[in-house]
């Protein structure tokens, strides 16, 4: 017995080892955002996800300009309602209908701003001419202009955003400048609803010109058209347009900007590259979603001659679309999720990081640095009490990583969200997953006890 | 001529006979015993006694008839006089000191960091307690370093040279891996060590239902091994932690033995249990403990079958027929990075001759009753169920026949 009792003491002595098991801390999320905006009205001022095309119900493939007759028109249009897109527009040649197209499908309107000064539409080539003149814009005939139309059109509940034109308007011209800043001023004061402001901005802005132009917007949306840009290699550009965006809002200082992400379709890919259509779509788009961007403005949906690649694009998008505003609501996990630091994903095999630029040929010009960025891209957000992890390929080649910081436990478990079946526990802290070339992976990680 | 008839007929029988028979001496022609080559009073690999112990060891370990304590988390001292109170071996734990904290993770994710400091901080740990006999093996902290942290991997390598150079004795270093980890990412880790023993915890892994994920994980070791550092050994480490549903503790004993036997089938060559210590909301404690128990009175007690995983000699002259239930059972640990099951079959086997006698190790891992046929056997020996201890007696033909409950593990003696 007296042995017993000596051992009994003597083993008490250890302490047991405790797993980092603190599954409350890990997965517990602070109330819901979205709890105190109205459900009916677009982010940043409601809950719904901004996802609309340009050019809802546009074009044709006959000949720039010309417009569809209209029961095609109403057909491509209700084809994109019913994924459930949640905006339409900018509209351009369409933009005089938006208001009752949107009432029509219960949807909000991207209602686009054309000033006009004396009768002349104030664009691009009139602010170039007026440089030319070295003339300077009467900011009182341009601010009346757009007081008329804010005035009356302000009165429609379907208006969603604003859409400023010009656009791609060019923080270096004075003229410019002026014109952003007047015209974004006439809208505040006129709109009793403070309707977000947007312009669009071209692909190739850096974070130090965005910002200072999103000194007089609500959202920050540049072109990620990645094809187009010669990035079709290249498609880490996704990513960095919106770290860009993100960055520029920060710089302007105007925080309560939102970033958007503005992919391509209005391209026709050789024939050879159509297969790769659904792949490109889904990693622009989520990758742009897991860098920060809070919305999607397809340019565009228009018809066009020579694109007949248009409906398989439409697809992609339109499937993403209902991901993130259908059953799944990824789209709320991406606005009101709280985004966290505490998983890391290390590449094992593969390339851990791509190039910036896509280069021809593998070798460097005298002087020539190549710039790369991490291969993976990853979202890592906290909602409901789960831990979602969207996670991007930006590589042409297949990755295998580790995802890493997960609280232990046997009941963590990691599910595929795209493929719901796909399940396994992950009860020590990290598990391996591949991706395929330019693939999404979306992981929903929850606790059962 | 009835004469002649008799004559031809005790001759044809003494043929007969002698076939037996040299078909027989053949069947039980002694193993070498390589044994002899072992300390006797060493743990393997070092010596001749079977690896069994516990983490955290619980009062009652002491008792009990497993060869080894630790590794713990807590005093070592303690350890090692409870180690001498009772006779046994101990795991010791070390852990490289940086700064005056002891080495975490984190303290591996800062940069610059003189690793010189902390090798003499483990070359002081073990030099002072390097002429202790009773520590049998290392085990390394912290834990579950990753491959693919730079800083980790050198901390493992210049910390299990710190040992190895400290300790006259040379005496082997582990360090524990998660439970997901393929071969491949354990490779990177025993070519540091001596021993890779990772988590076996099934139930804990979402197993329950899979068990095979035991020979899995031995055999990821092995491959590990045999990659990256031949010399290395290969343990099971399997799971004592977790409270079954109030419907499944009766499994538990079924549990405990499927996978430990099983993980010897597959090539552990030692055990060591996470853990006994006594926790909250385990009720179960006693039962997991009587199991672990048990299987350490049959691999380290009078029968002594840990020497036969270690010392018996494999052989393959013996076939397997699975005549009813699942031939196959499916795996697959989409934590590892596995894209697709990979399939098993159902009842696993280890074959070894030890000394003049023939050990059949088997394991049903299937979910079902499943019943085999055995052949290969010479006609007339002596068949014994050791766990049962029954006899078995064969019909005419040399055919053994066996019903293995869901997750029954077996052991059948073959004497000449």
């Amino acid at each position: 017995m007296k042995t017993i009792i000596r051992y009994a003491l003597l083993f008490s002595a250890f302490s047991v080892f405790a797993l980092d098991t603190d599954t409350d801390k890990f997965f517990k999320t602070n109330p819901d955002p979205s709890k105190e905006l109205p459900a009916e009205q677009l982010y940043p001022r409601g809950q719904l996800f901004p996802f609309s095309f340009y050019s809802t119900g546009g074009g044709s493939e006959q000949k720039r300009g010309e417009l569809l007759p209209e029961a095609e028109r109403i057909a491509d249009q209700k084809q994109i309602i019913d994924a459930g897109v949640t905006m339409i527009g900018p509209q351009y040649e369409l933009n005089d209908q938006i208001v009752a197209d949107a009432k029509k499908y219960k949807v909000k309107a991207v209602y686009t701003i054309r000033p006009e000064i004396d009768g002349q539409r104030v664009d691009i080539k009139y602010l170039k001419k007026l440089e030319a003149e070295k003339k300077d814009i009467d900011i009182e005939k341009l601010r009346k202009s757009v007081a008329d139309i804010v005035k009356k059109e302000a009165v429609n509940p379907e208006i969603g955003w604003w859409d400023m034109t010009p656009e791609e308007l060019r923080f270096w011209s004075k003229n410019d400048m002026l014109c952003l800043k007047t015209v974004s001023e006439t809208i505040r004061e006129n709109d009793p609803q403070k309707r977000p402001i947007y312009m669009y901005e071209p692909g190739h802005r850096d974070s130090k010109s965005l910002a200072k132009t999103v000194v007089f917007q609500n959202i920050c949306g540049k072109g990620i058209y990645t094809n187009y840009s010669s990035k079709k290699n290249a498609r880490v550009y996704c990513r960095c347009s919106i770290e860009q965006e993100i960055e520029a809002i920060k710089l302007s200082g105007n925080k309560d900007a939102i970033p958007i992400a503005l992919p391509e379709m209005f391209q026709q890919p050789a024939e050879n590259e159509l297969p790769l259509i659904e792949t490109w779509v889904r990693h622009d788009l989520y990758s742009a979603l897991i860098a920060g961007a809070k919305g999607v403005l397809v340019f565009s949906a228009s018809k066009r001659p020579n694109f007949t690649a248009r409906e398989q694009y439409l697809k992609a998008y339109l499937q993403i679309c209902r991901e993130l505003r259908g059953p799944m609501n990824l789209g709320r996990i991406f606005l009101f999720g709280e985004r966290r630091n505490d998983i890391t994903l290390n590449v094992v095999e593969g390339p851990e990081n791509v190039e910036l630029k896509a280069r021809k040929d593998s070798k460097l010009k005298p002087g020539e640095k190549i710039e790369t960025v991490p291969s993976l891209g990853m979202a890592n957000i906290a909602y409901d009490n789960c831990r979602y992890i969207f996670i991007s390929n930006s590589s042409e080649s297949e990755i295998s990583a580790v995802v890493d910081g997960l609280v232990y436990g046997s009941g963590v478990t990691v599910q595929d969200i795209f493929n719901p079946e796909d399940k396994f526990t992950a009860p020590e802290g990290n598990f391996n997953i591949s991706l395929k070339p330019l693939e999404i992976k979306a992981l929903k990680i929850s606790y059962s006890k | 001529m009835t004469r002649q008839i008799k004559l031809l007929t005790l001759s044809l029988l003494l043929c007969c006979l002698e076939g037996i028979s040299s078909e027989k001496d053949e069947f039980f022609k002694p193993s070498r015993d390589t044994s002899v080559s072992y300390a006797e009073d060493k743990v393997y690999p070092q010596g001749r006694i079977f690896p069994y112990s516990g983490f955290s060891p619980c009062n009652s370990a002491g008792e009990k008839k497993f060869t080894m304590l630790g590794p713990v988390y807590g005093k070592q001292d303690k350890l090692l006089e409870m180690a001498e109170k009772t006779h046994k071996k101990a795991i010791y734990f070390i852990k490289g000191v940086y700064k005056g904290e002891k080495v975490s993770q984190k303290t591996l994710e800062l940069k610059d960091i003189d690793f010189n400091e902390i090798v003499e901080s483990i070359r002081q740990q073990v030099m002072a307690v390097a002429d202790n006999k009773n520590i049998a093996w290392w085990y390394l902290g912290p834990e579950e370093l990753r491959c693919w942290r730079k800083n980790e991997m050198k901390y493992l390598q210049v910390a299990a040279n710190a040992i190895r150079e400290a300790d006259p004795l040379k005496r082997p270093v582990w360090m524990y891996d998660p439970g997901h980890r393929s071969a491949k990412p354990l490779g990177e880790t025993v070519k540091f060590l001596d021993i890779s023993g990772k988590g076996m915890y099934t139930n804990y892994s979402g197993f329950k239902d899979s068990r095979i994920f035991c020979l899995w994980t031995i055999e990821q070791e092995v491959e590990a091994i045999k990659n990256t550092n031949p010399q290395a050994m290969p343990i099971a480490v399997p799971e004592m932690f977790q409270e079954p549903g109030p419907e499944e503790i009766q499994m538990v004993s079924a549990w405990v033995r499927h996978d430990v036997y099983s993980s010897l089938i597959a090539g552990a060559k030692g055990i060591v249990v996470f853990s006994f210590a006594h926790r909250k909301n385990f009720k179960s404690h006693e039962i997991y403990f009587q199991e672990y128990s048990r299987i350490a009175d049959e691999l380290c007690g009078e029968l002594n079958l840990g020497q036969v995983f270690l010392f018996g000699e494999k052989r393959n002259d013996i076939s397997l027929k699975i005549t009813e239930g699942p031939e196959k059972v499916s795996f697959l640990c989409k934590g590892a990075g596995m894209k697709d099951a990979i399939n098993f079959p159902s009842v696993n086997i280890f074959n070894a001759a030890y000394k003049n006698e023939r050990y059949l190790f088997l394991v049903s891992s299937a979910n079902l009753p499943v019943s085999v046929e055995i052949k290969g056997m010479p006609q007339q020996c002596v068949i014994e169920d050791v766990f049962s201890k029954k006899k078995i007696v064969l019909g005419g033909e040399p055919c053994l026949k066996l019903v293995f409950n869901p997750l029954e593990a077996k052991c059948i003696k073959i004497k000449p």
